[in-house]
């Protein structure tokens, strides 16, 4: 491919562990200096509920649920403030149980025409053993999983390839780095997972993006 | 309304409310939408309870991959919309996809803050592309936005960056962000920890 630039792209961080949604609300965020002011004013909020809190400002989402925390941004320039604004979510709100992280990059990127996207579907799963079996066999998902991670952490990486449904014709990369503290069962507070998320960030987002390059080098 | 990014979306196959129809389906051709959450404080508990319950029973969304918001977007089949709306007490929105601005960076670096000066600052710039890389920069104060003036100091983080906005109207700007770093005051408790650390590391220092 001439150019690697995703067409569509979004970077979030999911956080499993025990949360309280209510306390996730714009305003709650603006006092704690975490988002501007203005921003508080201006969220959308989309439901604050016991079970579920979520609302977005201009470049992320928010999604919180009992056991499970989103952000997410499709602009670029402000993966680094998603990250900040996690790190300092639960840097006030040490005390909350966090078991697991995912650090996700997904991207769509158009090809440039209909052979190119046959060929890459066609190398990364070769059709010969579906030859007798389907008339005409397409990839439809792939996943890849690495089990051990290579910083040794607890975790694994996993990579997803699909048809893009969002550009026609297209690819859609999926990239999931996956954390876990060293005890899920007997995590008390947030430190772990933060200590994880401020060291690993740079690196995992970095490997998630080479890794994506590599597999559009392949056609 | 959940937004969404992704691949694949959640459709509400039945039109009575029995949630444990829910079920992935392509995108593809699907209308656009459903519960929406702007509303979702009107509906009963049971609802939300069963939406949730969804959530927990798909074992995919037990791990930390795709977004929740992207990939397990609510859609109700058109056909289906009608009786939904006849037998369903839940507000039912038929809407268009829900579009972003799209930012593109050319350049990306993080910096920090070493002089104020009346008009300009001068910082260390650490390029994000290309890690490592360093230089300082004379960056006027006009680039700032007044919101985050009250951030400006002697040693402040922020991240520059510089790219290509795409419109949903479809216009591409070229633009400049700067956005301050904002993180929680470091309390009593943290820097008494922090200069324990830094004692007990200083002790553990073997001096040639």
């Amino acid at each position: 491919m001439p150019e690697h630039k995703a067409k569509i792209q979004e970077a979030n961080i999911v956080i499993r562990g025990n949360f309280n949604p209510q306390i996730f609300q714009p305003y709650w965020f603006g006092i704690q200096g975490l988002i501007r002011k203005e921003e508080v004013n201006d969220a959308n909020v989309k439901i604050i509920h016991p079970d579920i809190a979520s609302f977005s400002l201009g470049w992320m989402v928010l999604e919180v649920t009992r056991d499970r925390f989103l952000l997410s941004t499709s602009q670029d320039a402000y993966t680094e403030v998603t990250r900040d604004l996690a790190l300092g979510t639960f840097t006030v709100l040490e005390h909350t149980p966090l078991k697991y992280l995912g650090v996700n990059v997904s991207k769509h990127f158009e090809m440039i025409n209909e052979e190119q996207w046959h060929a890459l579907g066609d190398i990364l799963a070769p059709k010969g053993i579906w030859k007798d079996l389907f008339h005409k066999p397409g990839m439809r998902s792939l996943t890849m999983e690495e089990s051990s991670r290579p910083d040794g952490l607890k975790g694994y990486t996993r990579v997803t390839v699909e048809p893009s449904v969002k550009i026609h014709p297209g690819v859609y990369f999926l990239v999931n780095d996956h954390y876990s503290v060293k005890d899920p069962e007997s995590v008390t507070g947030a430190e772990e997972i933060l200590a994880i998320l401020e060291s690993e960030w740079y690196g995992s987002v970095k490997r998630s993006n080479t890794i994506i390059d590599s597999l559009l080098e392949v056609i | 309304m959940i937004t969404a990014t992704s691949n694949q979306t959640v459709a509400i196959k039945k039109h009575k409310p029995d949630f444990d129809e829910f079920s992935l389906i392509e995108n593809e051709n699907t209308p656009e939408v459903l519960l929406d959450l702007e509303h979702f404080g009107l509906l009963p508990d049971e609802t939300i309870n069963a939406y949730l319950g969804k959530i927990k029973r798909n074992p995919e969304i037990v791990n930390t991959n795709l977004s929740f918001e992207s990939k397990y977007r609510i859609t109700a089949l058109e056909q289906e919309q009608e009786e939904l709306r006849k037998d369903f007490p839940i507000p039912l929105f038929e809407r268009p996809i829900e579009k972003k601005d799209m930012f593109l960076s050319l350049q990306k670096w993080e910096g920090y803050v070493l002089e104020i000066n009346k008009d300009n600052i001068i910082a260390q710039l650490i390029d994000l592309n290309l890690l490592g890389n360093k230089e300082i920069a004379e960056i006027p104060k006009q680039e700032i936005s007044s919101s985050d003036f009250d951030l400006l100091r002697e040693g402040a983080v922020f991240y520059w960056t510089i790219g290509y906005r795409d419109s949903t109207s479809g216009q591409r700007e070229r633009v400049s962000t700067i956005r301050f770093r904002r993180l929680p005051m470091w309390t009593e408790k943290e820097i008494l920890r922090a200069k324990e650390s830094g004692e007990r590391l200083f002790k553990e220092l073997i001096w040639d």
